[in-house]
């Protein structure tokens, strides 16, 4: 068909090339001149540098997130809280700060993300979404068990274990996760800390929300002990309160106090408030950081099924 | 033709109004918004519009080209016309996520959608209209038949004779799309409809 | 080094190692499936320990995007660009060149991702200077490419050359850009760096390992059928769609996540209108084939491409629909997600191929395929096997997003253990897939080896090939 064909190789490329730079300008370069997209907030975690009380952040930190890159944790685990209800589980926890305003229980937004790079939104939950997990998981112990042998935390868990990894290394992968967090919320407004044993401890130290409730079960109740069996073992409880649920202590090579309870010992001391609070929000150290105690209020652990434990407990201190 | 300027350039000035008209930055990140009807009408409209284009362009088989022609423009006419009508219902149908101050939300969520349907129209309506004018549309079907004359020996099938039957072998990957497509679409509306009410998007 | 300069030498090279990538990327595939149902198996092994999913994955991921499709794609650059064109390949020596690159690049991919060094975005996980090399590598096939363009006696261009051109002047664009332009500070950052992230991944499959699929198609299916494509108007619909659809389609993956809604928007709507180009392309194969869908029956290139066909139409039906954001907040996430991609680049592109290396590998080395026993294992193992891989990864991921909504306390682990059939189905598909290409590589060592003559002028059906 002569000459209209003979330019046409330029001229396709050319054509093709421009539409391809319209949709380059549209979708990248605009989004590069949101400036909100750039601006790191209070929210958004730093991995150097200080915290907001003037504590330095370690060094171990920015190394780790470098060992969750290289050993590809991204694949499996997101950093991105969606804006829909099947996520909400992975917000940060809402706390209404003492000037008023609230911070937490929100979707990710651009600002959490500062400056990122690379930034690990994830692709697949084949494990669970990590923007948040120092909230749910403030506890390195628990994280550095969790690595060497996930199945021990977790008996269904499919994660690999890094157990070929030096100590050093899981040290900082663990410090990285703990500052997986919204830092605008204070993370010390989550769990209470009662002591370095906690047998010690009284109702005086229970927050308001959980001082008024009522354990709806019995403890004669065979339905819910066994339930609560079930739960024991589905999540892992054991592994740290010992197969004899006697509890641990520094002779069995659990680092620092608190250790885990005698559940025999909780339940006879402890009132079912007090069992069903510590269930629920987990335990602190003296220096503010998360003991092994998970705070199973956010780790899956239903209302319900958290009285069930109670119950067994409380059960298990009538036993001896 | 006077009309149909003088419409197309009333249509177009209400919609480059639509989309100027301010919206809130606040609700650029949140979700919630037009619900995904607009995906339904979009795919609607696609459809209609995909056949009316056969049809114009008179690539439906031959029996029924003429059928093509009396009614692709037609069929063209109704895509659009259920894109903007399902726009409007979908803007009505209100956002399922209101923010506190966001009352500009579902009004702005529709306009990016309108907008970014607007840009693709005028784009491709222009260089239809390009296209349709400097006669290349028209030229180079004989390229069709450069490949069969290069030097490269076609494969034994392209002279096996089909025999009688073997064309509803044509059914068999229609089938396949289809039951694949079926299954699909129930799979993904069945873990839909089995969330709660609140749960869905 | 003296490399050859024997005409078609370069092609065949290429489709070789390509398929020896294959075995290699998909084994790693494999590897890394079964490492999902059995997360404790190189657990206390020395050395083997560290090759846990995470490193595994990026593996697989390169080694058959960058090592088996890219390669099998030069190929067919190498084999079709100068047939429609009139006129030989460039140079057939710097082609060989450019193989032993591909080679020598995609072991060093392959040596350092199992290392760990992974730069931390998906499929650019390579180091920075690899992806230097790897953008030479690409700059290598494309200029010989253009220059056997630019010397061509053809002169109208059929639709094979727009799409190779097409991919040819948009491919490295992408590639520079979505790699944050090569800079090894990588200045994009936070959720920008996630928009050009997935603006990169996606966008690779739209102006890289589509239109070379697509275009090897329309070379293909006249060859295989004697007939012209149907319509000229609907290809060159098709072209334009795709090359303007395509791109701004980047920011579905980050649907309901922490991107501009309007950004989201238009990733959406584009997606759905990508079924524009890939209706035209379907109607065009279908109008094609009239009369010869007997053929079908005795002949596997065509059986592989008539498949790819449904697989790409599925391809580009669930894509539409999982864009939408209700649709999204089920399945995004999920193993969903991975049976789609796998439709793509393996149901599809990778189909096209094995039909491609099945009519031009005897083209080009003037022997027949040595076993059409052989090639029915090969489609039917592959088929079968692939069927199952991505029945219970969509069914699977189904699972998943309706565990995470139903519970809304994060009880995760459900979703995790639920799973756990459609995985062991999984890798058992993928075990079928893996075998049938191992099948496939031998079937092509012996027709290098022990094939009888080509007879490029068979017209008896079911004569054409020897051996078992």
């Amino acid at each position: 068909m002569g000459n209209k064909f003979e330019r046409n190789a330029a001229l396709l490329g050319l054509g093709a090339f421009l539409l391809l730079a319209g949709a380059i300008v549209a979708t990248v370069a605009v989004p590069l001149m949101q400036e909100d997209l750039y601006a790191a907030s209070p929210s958004s975690p730093r991995y150097s540098g200080m915290y907001a009380d003037g504590k330095p952040i370690s060094s171990q930190v920015a190394r780790g997130r470098e060992i969750y890159i290289r050993e590809g944790c991204w694949y499996c685990h997101t950093q991105q809280v969606r804006t829909l209800p099947n996520d909400a589980a992975f917000q940060a926890p809402a706390v209404t700060l003492d000037d008023g305003r609230t911070v937490g229980g929100r979707p990710t937004r651009p600002e959490d993300y500062g400056n990122d790079n690379p930034a690990l939104l994830g692709s697949q939950r084949t494990g669970p979404d990590l923007k948040y997990v120092g909230h749910r998981l403030p506890s390195k112990e628990w994280h550095i068990a969790h690595l060497i042998d996930p199945r021990s935390t977790e008996p269904n868990s499919i994660m690999p274990s890094y157990a070929h990894l030096p100590a050093d290394e899981l040290d900082a992968l663990a410090e990285y996760l703990l500052v997986l967090r919204d830092w605008a919320v204070p993370v010390e407004t989550l769990a209470k800390y009662p002591g370095p044993n906690i047998l010690e401890a009284t109702d005086d130290i229970l927050p308001e929300e959980y001082q008024g409730l009522v354990n709806p079960y019995s403890i004669d109740d065979a339905a819910v002990l066994a339930r609560a069996e079930q739960l024991i073992e589905d999540a892992g409880c054991l592994q740290c309160h010992g197969p004899d649920m006697r509890g641990m202590t520094a002779e069995d090579g659990w680092g620092s106090p608190p250790y885990p309870t005698n559940w025999y010992e909780a339940g006879k001391t402890h009132s079912d408030q007090f069992i069903f609070w510590v269930i629920s929000e987990g335990t602190l150290k003296e220096d503010g950081s998360g003991s092994g105690m998970p705070a199973w209020r956010l780790n899956g652990l239903s209302d319900e099924d958290r009285w069930a434990l109670t119950t067994y407990i409380k059960w298990l201190g009538t036993q001896e | 033709m006077k009309w149909a300027r003088s419409r197309g350039t009333a249509l177009l000035t209400a919609l480059l109004a639509l989309l100027l008209l301010p919206g809130r930055a606040a609700a650029s990140h949140l979700s919630g918004g037009e619900s995904d009807l607009m995906g339904i009408y979009g795919g609607i409209s696609l459809v209609l519009g995909f056949a009316g284009l056969l049809g114009i362009l008179g690539l439906v088989p031959a029996r029924w080209r003429w059928r093509g022609y009396r009614w692709g423009r037609w069929l063209l006419a109704a895509g659009l016309l259920v894109l903007i009508g399902g726009g409007f219902h979908a803007a009505t149908v209100g956002t399922v996520e209101q923010r506190a101050g966001d009352e500009a939300f579902g009004r702005l969520a529709t306009q990016q959608i309108v907008g970014t349907l607007a840009v693709f129209f005028t784009f491709w309506g222009a260089v239809y209209y390009l296209a349709r004018k400097s006669g290349v549309l028209n030229m180079g079907e004989s390229v069709k038949y450069s490949v069969l004359r290069n030097g490269d020996p076609p494969e034994w099938t392209a002279y096996r004779v089909e025999r009688p039957g073997e064309h509803r072998l044509m059914w068999v990957p229609v089938a396949a799309m289809g039951i694949l497509a079926v299954f699909f679409t129930a799979g993904v509306l069945i873990a839909i409809l089995r969330l709660q009410p609140g749960a869905r998007l | 080094m003296m490399f050859s300069n024997v005409e078609g030498s370069a092609s065949r090279n290429f489709f070789y190692t390509a398929v020896i990538w294959m075995a290699i990327g998909m084994s790693f595939g494999l590897f890394a499936a079964v490492l999902l149902i059995f997360p404790d198996l190189v657990k206390n092994i020395p050395v083997l320990e560290y090759f846990t999913f995470g490193r595994v994955r990026p593996v697989h991921t390169n080694l058959v995007l960058f090592g088996w499709l890219s390669g099998a794609y030069f190929a067919t650059l190498f084999y079709m660009v100068p047939r429609v064109c009139g006129t030989k390949l460039w140079s057939e020596r710097l082609g060989n060149f450019t193989v032993v690159f591909y080679n020598l690049l995609m072991t060093a991919y392959g040596v350092t991702l199992l290392l760990g060094m992974n730069a931390g975005r998906e499929y650019a996980e390579s180091t920075w200077v690899l992806k230097l090399l790897t953008v030479v590598m690409f700059a290598l096939v494309f200029f010989n490419v253009l220059m056997t363009f630019a010397n061509r006696k053809e002169k109208e261009l059929y639709v094979t050359a727009w799409y190779m051109l097409g991919a040819i002047v948009t491919a490295p664009v992408i590639y520079v850009i979505g790699n944050q332009f090569l800079l090894p500070t990588n200045p994009i950052t936070g959720v920008n760096d996630a928009v050009v992230n997935w603006f990169y991944g996606h966008n690779i499959l739209g102006y890289w390992f589509t239109p070379i699929g697509v275009g090897a198609v329309y070379y293909l299916l006249p060859k295989l059928t004697g007939n012209p494509i149907w319509s000229h108007k609907l290809s060159m619909i098709g072209f334009w769609m795709l090359m303007f659809v395509y791109g701004p389609t980047g920011a579905h993956h980050l649907v309901n996540g922490p991107v501009p809604y309007w950004l989201q928007t238009v990733a959406i709507a584009f997606s759905v209108c990508l079924i524009i180009p890939v209706w035209t392309v379907l109607t065009n194969f279908y109008g094609t084939m009239n009369g010869r869908w007997g053929a079908v029956k005795e002949s596997v290139p065509l059986k592989f491409t008539v498949t790819a066909m449904v697989f790409y139409f599925i391809t580009c039906f669930q894509g539409p629909m999982q864009s939408l954001r209700s649709v999204s907040s089920i399945i995004h996430f999920t193993n969903w997600v991975v049976g789609h991609a796998h439709l793509a680049v393996l149901g599809t592109f990778s189909f096209i191929m094995f039909a491609t290396i099945y009519y031009a590998l005897p083209r080009l080395i003037n022997r027949e395929i040595w076993s059409a026993k052989l090639m029915d294992w090969h489609y039917w193992l592959s088929l079968i096997g692939f069927t199952l891989f991505f029945v219970s990864l969509t069914i699977g991921g189904l699972v998943q997003g309706s565990d995470w909504a139903a519970n809304q306390s994060a009880n995760f682990i459900a979703s995790v253990i639920n799973q756990r059939p459609f995985n062991i189905a999984r890798a058992f598909g993928g075990a079928m897939i893996l075998g049938a290409q191992v099948l496939f590589i031998y079937n092509i060592f012996k027709t290098a080896t022990a094939g009888r003559v080509f007879s490029g002028e068979s017209a008896e059906a079911g004569s054409i090939v020897a051996g078992v």
